[in-house]
C-alpha cells in the first residue's frame, strides 16, 4: 500500500453519503482506470473532470479513497511535465485542476511535495472560457 | 456571555455572511449566537450584533463574529472588496472583480489555500450570495473557478441552507403576527380601492 493511501486510512474519515447514479458510474470508472494504473493515459479527462468539481466524486463533501488513489497515480506525470517544460505557465494552465486537486489531497493528508506544494500559486494564467 | 444577531432580510445586501457564520459558530457551541431575523424594508440596518452590551451594525458585525469563532484571520482586503465591489449591482465592476478571484483559485480549493473552508470563504460566499447579478454569472459559469468553489460550498448545509432559513424565519415572523392580531382581534385589512 502506497504512503498516501496508508495516510488516507490513518486519518479514518468515512463518509457518510450514499452515491447516487452518476457517482457510482464515475467512481467505478477511476477504480478501473487505477486498478490497470491507466489513471495516467487520462490526464486530460482527469483535469477536466476536476474543473467543475472539487473532488472526483461530484457534489462529495469529502475526500474518499479514490481521490487518493488518482492523485497518486497522476502525480509523477504532473511532477514530471512541471520539471521538464520551459514555458511553465503553459504546463500549470493546461494541467490547473489537477495541480489544484493533488495539492488540495496532500493537504488534507497534511502532507507535502517537493514540486507540487512550492509551486507559486500566483502564476499568471490565461482565463478559461467553456466553448 | 450574551450575544444577539439580528439580520434584515428587507435589506438591499442581506447579510447572509453574518448568519452564515453565526451559525457556523453555532454549529459546534449550540445557542451561543441568538439568531433574529427582521423582514423590515423602512428599517435602514442590514446586521446588528449585540455582543456584551455594545451593539456593532452592518459591516462592523462580521470582524465581531471573526474573533468569537477565533479561528483563522481575516483578510482585511477580501472584507473591504467584499464590502464595496462585490455589493454593486454593475456588471462592469463585478466584473472586473471576480476576473481577480477567479485567478486566486485556479492553484487554491479555498480562498486561504487550507484543507477546509474558513472566515474568507464564508465572508466572501455570503456576500456573492447576497448579489443578485451572481446567479446566471455563477450558472452559465463565466469565471470556472468561482462556479466550483460557490457550488462546492454549496454542499454544506450552513451555507446552502442559508437562504431557505431567512425564508423560513420571515414566514414563521407574518405567522406569529397573524396570531397576534387575531388575539387582539384586528381584523384582516381588506381591499382598499
Amino acid at each position: 500500500m502506497s504512503d498516501l493511501i496508508t495516510k488516507f486510512n490513518s486519518l479514518n474519515i468515512k463518509s457518510n453519503t450514499t452515491l447516487n447514479d452518476e457517482q457510482k458510474a464515475l467512481t467505478a470508472q477511476w477504480e478501473e482506470l487505477y486498478k490497470t494504473n491507466t489513471v495516467i493515459n487520462h490526464i486530460p479527462e482527469l483535469n477536466l473532470a476536476l474543473r467543475d468539481s472539487v473532488y472526483l466524486i461530484p457534489n462529495a463533501t469529502e475526500i474518499s479513497e479514490l481521490d487518493v488513489k488518482v492523485a497518486e497515480q497522476a502525480l509523477p506525470v504532473v511532477k514530471s511535465l512541471l520539471t521538464s517544460s520551459k514555458d511553465l505557465a503553459a504546463v500549470i494552465g493546461s494541467h490547473r485542476h489537477i495541480i489544484r486537486f493533488i495539492r488540495f489531497v496532500l493537504s488534507k493528508l497534511d502532507t507535502t511535495d517537493d514540486v507540487i506544494s512550492d509551486l507559486n500559486l500566483n502564476v499568471a494564467l490565461t482565463k478559461e472560457v467553456i466553448e | 456571555m450574551s450575544i444577539a444577531l439580528t439580520i434584515n432580510a428587507k435589506s438591499p445586501v442581506v447579510k447572509y455572511n453574518d448568519l452564515i457564520l453565526a451559525r457556523f459558530i453555532n454549529e459546534s457551541n449550540p445557542n451561543k449566537i441568538q439568531i433574529t431575523v427582521i423582514d423590515d424594508k423602512a428599517n435602514k440596518i442590514q446586521s446588528q450584533l449585540e455582543l456584551n452590551g455594545n451593539v456593532f451594525s452592518d459591516n462592523d458585525v462580521y470582524p465581531q463574529l471573526v474573533e468569537i469563532l477565533n479561528d483563522a484571520k481575516l483578510d482585511s482586503s477580501l472584507y473591504e472588496l467584499c464590502n464595496s465591489k462585490l455589493t454593486l449591482k454593475k456588471f462592469d465592476v463585478l466584473n472586473s472583480e471576480l476576473e481577480k478571484i477567479n485567478s486566486h483559485f485556479d492553484l487554491r480549493t479555498y480562498y486561504d489555500d487550507g484543507s477546509s473552508f474558513n472566515v474568507n470563504d464564508i465572508c466572501l460566499w455570503g456576500i456573492l450570495r447576497s448579489n443578485g447579478l451572481m446567479g446566471s454569472i455563477l450558472k452559465n459559469k463565466v469565471f470556472i473557478n468561482i462556479s466550483r468553489w460557490y457550488s462546492h460550498l454549496e454542499l454544506y448545509p450552513v451555507l446552502g441552507e442559508s437562504y431557505n432559513y431567512i425564508q423560513q424565519e420571515c414566514k414563521n415572523l407574518k405567522t406569529s403576527q397573524k396570531l397576534k392580531d387575531a388575539a387582539q382581534g384586528k381584523k384582516k385589512e381588506g381591499h382598499k380601492a
